[in-house]
């Protein structure tokens, strides 16, 4: 299975002070001097990508991660190698991209169907953007199904899919010649394992059974930290250099919008401060101040 | 004497509500941050103390510690909660945690006399805060910051990240206000120098609670001019001519507030957004304008005698500095991320002359990558200077790989110091630079000393003829 | 311009989409829809809930009970019904659409899940999201004059749609981002504000995490707006309007006055005869059996959100944060919350440690909160989680750093340690064993907002 996993370098936006927002004539805060971070719902997908990997047999799956961005990029690249991602691309951007999903997902489908994959996992919004446009349009230029807001993925057994969901006579035909084990082979949709996909809805949990290829927006997935390469393996592995590529030019892809300000919302209020005095006393006052809704 | 009495005898000095035997509450004060991983998964190996207790008066300190002395109870000082060498471990059964954070009351502000005068509980930001109101500071500026308090601070020979211009917590201390055992109450007063017999503030300042309970200080203060900070910022390929750089600085007699040096991987996990794969050096210097500027230049110069190192875009290295301190969100963020990626870290500072700073770095770094199984990050940077050397402060992360919680100290943490004390103290540098000895450096404290050893050991014998305050810190209990 | 709404007629959150999106479009005329679709995926025979509320003229009907009122239920397929030719009036303003989703089609799709349940809810989004697009589709080729694509399309002759509006929540932010994606428009998820009779046409949302305000001037269109869940009072100061009464509607939009009301809709299905009422379409249809691919959904199954935790309509609330350090911090975060007779939540990194369920989670990603007081512990403040709390009548937090953000957008701030604040708190109030909730003559924000009639709009 070929899994590709889309991801973003951002700034931490927390290690900026009320001075940093302030926006340049470019429609920027100062965002370049702090500390980088993956984008969290990308950290979770990189993560997901690599359990997957550990729970399909060895040698099954091939991981790529894909990244349109500046060589801060790089550090987390390197990380991804020595995590044994078999390839690292990344692309300089053309342009900025942060409220142009269209043109990203015009760039990153452009080198995915140069590489054909299997399977795409990607955070649903970034930190900086917000469009958590992305993936659809990604999904649309691929002509692929897409989960948004999945929590989790991982291989569906055979009985799992047969009774996954309401059954009909698809789902039973195809578990039937599937066979216990569930073994590729046996699946509709050319040999690829189907997945059990968790994703959450306005009115809960989804779960749903789907056979590749597919695009899995990732959301809040509790805790799917990406797991941290040995100094050992940054050594071995992290040190061969990721693909570094222009992106594809030429591609016609116009704005949808265009942003036209950006400004720091004051949302402060005017606080009563209280520091002094005993737990008790300090609950006293808030269970006043609740009580009579003032501070 | 058993836990009931020792808690109905703590009430009946302080009032009940000022003792806590709250389950929880004992078991996070039976350890500190050396434990940490023990502590966020829920195991407690050391004896839970048998209550804490919250003094607010010098007086009050005196009767719980007579007391503790008479019936020979345990008595652990604490006030910030931010140690991480095992200082605050209650090793004895049914000890006492005698905290002071709640003495937070700053007495004084001096701006003639240039001195802040406050009890143990206040914490240093919230002191630094105030001064830097009246366009002071104490000039002291541990990444505890936030949530270290001054007790604990004098307590620890704590020093901070300008330390290469203000000096440690020792060169600010003027006078203080300390209990002992025995009940007196002593204070030292606040003069600028004396020669009338030893320096008897050091018996204090450093004694991690061992000797006495530190109930006020006085804190020298300083001019803040923050609008005359001059960042400089370079990548280098080259750790030992790192070092050779940060000694000629020194050596020139210039005094920046920051002088830094970082490996490249201890690099990486703070500047990989500029940095690359490179060692950085990081200088900044401070005060009134003149001063700065020419200091600033100095550094420019010597620097740029060594084209190998490539000049950074200043603003990179005055954010990461305004991020860089320890406040309880950081502690807590730390927390899930440990129980997520089963991955945490630690730190080990040694102090050495400048002759053998770069070989222990190196010897270090080779043993403890061959020794140490899982290791994630090992690297380190050197961030106080002194005209005659300067330290290494250790940063290592790891794995925990087929452990159970108790086991990440005897399988990963303990080895890595013990490589780090002995790799040290075999060429003349001391084991503790700054976080203090604590439990977990005792057992080489004998090591650490040599001959001298006699006067540290008679200290605690004098002061502490009971054995009662902090036992198994500095000194190991014998076995 | 035109607008259609969409909701989700079979999610529980119904009633509050249908809300939104009438307070919303209320106080904005340009976007009063005109259109109302509400989605209703079935295959055959399930039919809608009894308690969803209808916006404009179908209010009444819904007074009866909601959809079920209309005899069309009878009559329930897999298609739009109508017939071809038949036309909308020439003013559909507030008209509601049962729209069946079809089965899949595959010639003009993409690939789709095959819609596999039965007798059942909801349908894979990307069923829905092509149908939608089919009907956006013919809608404006019917109102550009062009010819359908086919025999079965239906003919509509309306005004051209050139926005589609969705609730807040993961349907509206999903179909918003897949219509876009087809009809190459531009998106906007997370929608405080739009103003689409001026020339360009904006729309505001925030971006970086919550922490800026965005003004975009939208220009492809069809635009696709989906309301982010806390637009609410996004208009400074304004009380936001309900839906006016059906009565207002029919008068409705100001800007076109040339339009004939006197003209009933000519309709035969059932509500003819009534203006304004529902009007059905022709259907679209489409063969299962020619599905040229086999099916890629093996199963499907949605289990209802863990522990029903409505926040949404709390009227006090607690919301902890990481700063209680552990899953027995947010314990006696909510068993304080609950001594003091309010509702309970986390922050996102609570939430990501699973300290607890997904479904307290307090923020524009999870629940966006208007109660009358909230008390924030051990929290930063942070842009995002800020954005879910905002709107509290009054805020009070509990943090051991007076320099966190939190501090400066509250009202009443207490500074030091979470936990032994919160346990004497809730000692406290079980000792006073109040209910802190009830105080008739003082409603919450969002009460107050949505009971006001045109008569307190200004």
């Amino acid at each position: 299975m070929r899994i590709l996993a889309l991801f973003k370098v951002v700034a931490e936006l927390e290690a900026l002070t009320e001075e940093d927002w302030r926006v340049d004539a470019e429609l920027r805060p100062q965002e370049r001097y702090v500390r980088t971070t993956l984008n969290p719902e990308d950290e979770s997908a990189l993560e997901l990508a690599l359990r997957l990997r550990e729970a399909l047999p060895p040698g099954e799956a091939v991981l790529t991660a894909l990244t349109i961005g500046d060589e801060r990029a790089d550090r987390t690249a390197a990380t991804l190698m020595a995590l044994k991602f078999d390839r690292v691309v990344r692309l300089a951007p053309p342009a900025d991209l942060r409220f142009r999903p269209e043109l990203t997902a015009a760039l990153a489908a452009a080198e995915i169907l140069a590489r054909p994959q299997d399977l795409i996992l990607t955070g649903c919004r970034s930190a900086d953007g917000g469009n958590a446009l992305t993936p659809f349009f990604l999904a649309e230029r691929l002509g692929w199904p897409i989960v948004a807001e999945t929590l989790s993925l991982a291989p569906a057994s055979a009985p799992e899919a047969a009774e996954g969901g309401e059954e009909t006579g698809e789902t039973a035909k195809a578990a039937e010649t599937a066979g216990p084990s569930g073994g590729a082979s046996a699946w509709p949709g050319g040999g690829l394992p189907p997945l059990a996909v968790e994703s959450l809805t306005d009115d809960g949990l989804l779960r749903q059974v789907v056979v590749p290829p597919l695009l899995a927006a990732v959301g809040n997935a509790p805790s799917a930290y990406l797991r941290v390469p040995t100094v050992k393996d940054r050594l071995s592995f992290g040190r061969r250099p990721p693909e570094v590529r222009q992106a594809a030019k030429g591609l016609d892809v116009r704005p949808r919008l265009k942003l036209r300000s950006l400004t720091r919302p004051d949302e402060r209020r005017r606080v009563r401060l209280v520091d002094q005095g005993a737990p008790s006393d300090k609950a006293a006052i808030l269970l006043q101040a609740l009580t009579e809704r003032r501070p | 004497m058993n836990r009931e009495d020792i808690v109905a005898n703590l009430k009946k000095i302080l009032g009940a509500d000022r003792v806590t035997t709250e389950e929880q509450a004992l078991r996070d004060a039976s350890v500190d941050r050396f434990r940490k991983y023990e502590n966020i998964r829920g195991v407690c190996t050391q004896p839970v103390p048998a209550a804490i207790a919250y003094v607010q008066s010098a007086q009050e300190v005196s009767d719980v510690l007579q007391f503790a002395s008479e019936h020979q109870i345990n008595i652990v000082p604490r006030t910030g909660v931010s140690a991480t060498e095992g200082g605050l471990e209650t090793v004895v059964p049914d000890s006492v945690v005698l905290d002071g954070s709640r003495m937070n009351k700053i007495l004084s502000i001096d701006p003639y006399d240039m001195q802040a005068t406050c009890q143990c509980g206040v914490s240093l930001q919230t002191l630094d805060d105030r001064c830097r109101e009246m366009g002071l500071t104490t000039g002291h500026s541990p990444q505890s910051k936030p949530l270290a308090q001054m007790g604990g601070l004098t307590a620890t020979r704590s020093i901070g990240q300008f330390s290469t211009l203000y000096g440690g917590i020792e060169d600010m201390i003027v006078g203080l206000e300390a209990v002992f055992p025995n009940g007196r109450i002593t204070r030292i007063k606040n003069v600028p120098r004396r020669a009338a017999g030893p320096d008897i503030r050091h018996v204090v300042v450093g004694n991690e609670g061992t000797l006495c309970f530190i109930t006020e200080v006085t804190v020298k203060l300083f001019p803040y001019y923050p609008e005359n900070n001059v960042f400089l910022g370079y990548l280098l390929d080259d750790m030992k001519l790192g070092f050779e750089l940060l000694r000629e600085v020194m050596v020139r007699g210039y005094r920046p507030s920051i002088a830094r040096l970082y490996d490249p991987e201890d690099g990486a996990s703070h500047f990989s957004h500029f940095a690359g794969d490179s060692c950085v050096l990081i200088f900044m210097a401070e005060g009134p304008k003149g001063l700065a500027q020419a200091t600033a230049e100095a550094i420019s110069a010597i620097v740029a005698q060594k084209p190998q190192c490539r000049p950074v875009d200043p603003d990179y290295i005055r954010r990461w500095f305004n991020g860089l301190n320890w406040d309880p969100i950081k502690v807590a963020e730390e927390r899930a991320e440990i129980i997520a990626t089963n991955n945490i870290g630690h730190t080990t500072e040694i102090s050495a002359p400048w002759s053998r700073l770069y070989e222990i770095y190196e010897v270090v770094m080779k043993r403890v990558r061959a020794e140490v199984p899982d290791l994630t990050l090992l690297g380190g940077h050197s961030s106080h200077g002194y005209i005659n050397g300067a330290n290494i402060y250790f940063v290592y992360y790891y794995n925990m790989v087929n452990i159970v919680p108790e086991e990440e100290i005897t399988k990963y943490h303990l080895p890595i110091k013990k490589i780090i004390v002995e790799e040290t103290l075999a060429r003349g540098g001391s084991m503790c630079h700054h976080h203090g000895v604590g439990k977990h450096r005792a057992a080489w404290i004998e090591d650490e000393y040599g001959s001298s050893f006699y006067i540290l050991k008679t200290l605690k014998e004098a002061f502490d003829p009971r054995g009662v305050m902090n036992m198994g810190d500095i000194i190991p209990l014998k076995r | 311009m035109r607008t259609i709404a969409f909701l989700n007629g079979l999610s529980a959150a119904l009633p509050a989409q249908v809300r939104a999106l009438q307070a919303f479009a209320a106080a904005r005329p340009a976007l009063r829809p005109q259109l109302t679709v509400v989605v209703v995926p079935t295959s055959g025979v399930a039919s809608p809930p009894d308690d969803a509320p209808w916006v404009g003229e179908a209010s009444q009907a819904g007074k009866k009970g909601g959809l079920a009122a209309s005899a069309e239920t009878a009559s329930v397929g897999p298609r739009l019904e109508g017939r071809p030719g038949e036309r909308l009036g020439r003013r559909p303003a507030g008209r509601i659409l049962r729209l069946r989703t079809p089965w899949i089609q595959p010639e003009s799709l993409t690939e789709v899940f095959a819609f596999l349940t039965s007798g059942g809810r909801a349908e894979p989004a990307s069923a829905v999201a092509e149908a939608l697009t089919d009907v956006f589709q013919a809608l404006r080729r019917a109102a550009l004059g062009q010819a359908p694509n086919d025999a079965s399309a239906d003919v509509i002759d309306v005004e051209p749609f050139e926005t589609a509006l969705f609730p807040p929540g993961v349907f509206g932010a999903e179909m918003a981002g897949r219509l876009a994606a087809k009809l190459g428009g531009a998106a906007v998820i997370g929608l405080l504000d739009v103003v689409l009779d001026g020339s360009p046409p904006t729309a505001v949302k925030r971006v970086y995490s919550q922490n800026l305000l965005a003004g975009f001037e939208l220009v492809q269109g069809p635009y696709c707006l989906a309301l982010s869940p806390d637009w609410f009072g996004s208009r400074a100061g304004r009380p936001e309007r309900p839906a006016t009464e059906p009565a207002d509607e029919a008068t409705g939009d100001s800007a076109d006055d040339s339009t004939d009301d006197s003209t009933p809709a000519r309709t035969t299905g059932p509500g003819a005869g009534e203006s304004g009422a529902v009007t059905p379409l022709a259907p679209l249809e489409a063969d299962l059996a020619s599905l040229p691919t086999p099916p890629r959904l093996l199963g499907r199954r949605e289990t209802p959100a863990q522990t029903g935790a409505v926040l949404a309509e709390a009227k006090t609330l607690v919301v902890a944060g990481r700063g209680l350090d552990d899953q027995a911090g947010i314990e006696l975060a909510a068993a304080t919350a609950r001594a003091l007779g309010a509702d309970w939540g986390v922050s996102r990194p609570a939430a990501m440690s699973a300290w607890a369920p997904l479904d307290r989670l307090v923020g524009v990603s999870g629940t966006v909160v208007a109660p009358r007081w909230c008390l924030a512990v051990g929290l930063s403040g942070a842009a995002a989680l800020h954005a879910g709390i905002r709107k509290a009548g009054f805020l009070a937090a509990v943090n051991s750093d007076p320099k966190a953000p939190i501090v400066g957008l509250s009202d009443l701030a207490v500074i030091g340690d979470a936990k032994p604040i919160l346990q004497e708190l809730l000692k406290a109030a079980a000792e006073a064993a109040l209910s802190l909730e009830t105080r008739p003559e003082d409603p919450s924000p969002e009460t107050q907002a949505l009971s006001h009639g045109p008569a307190a709009a200004s």
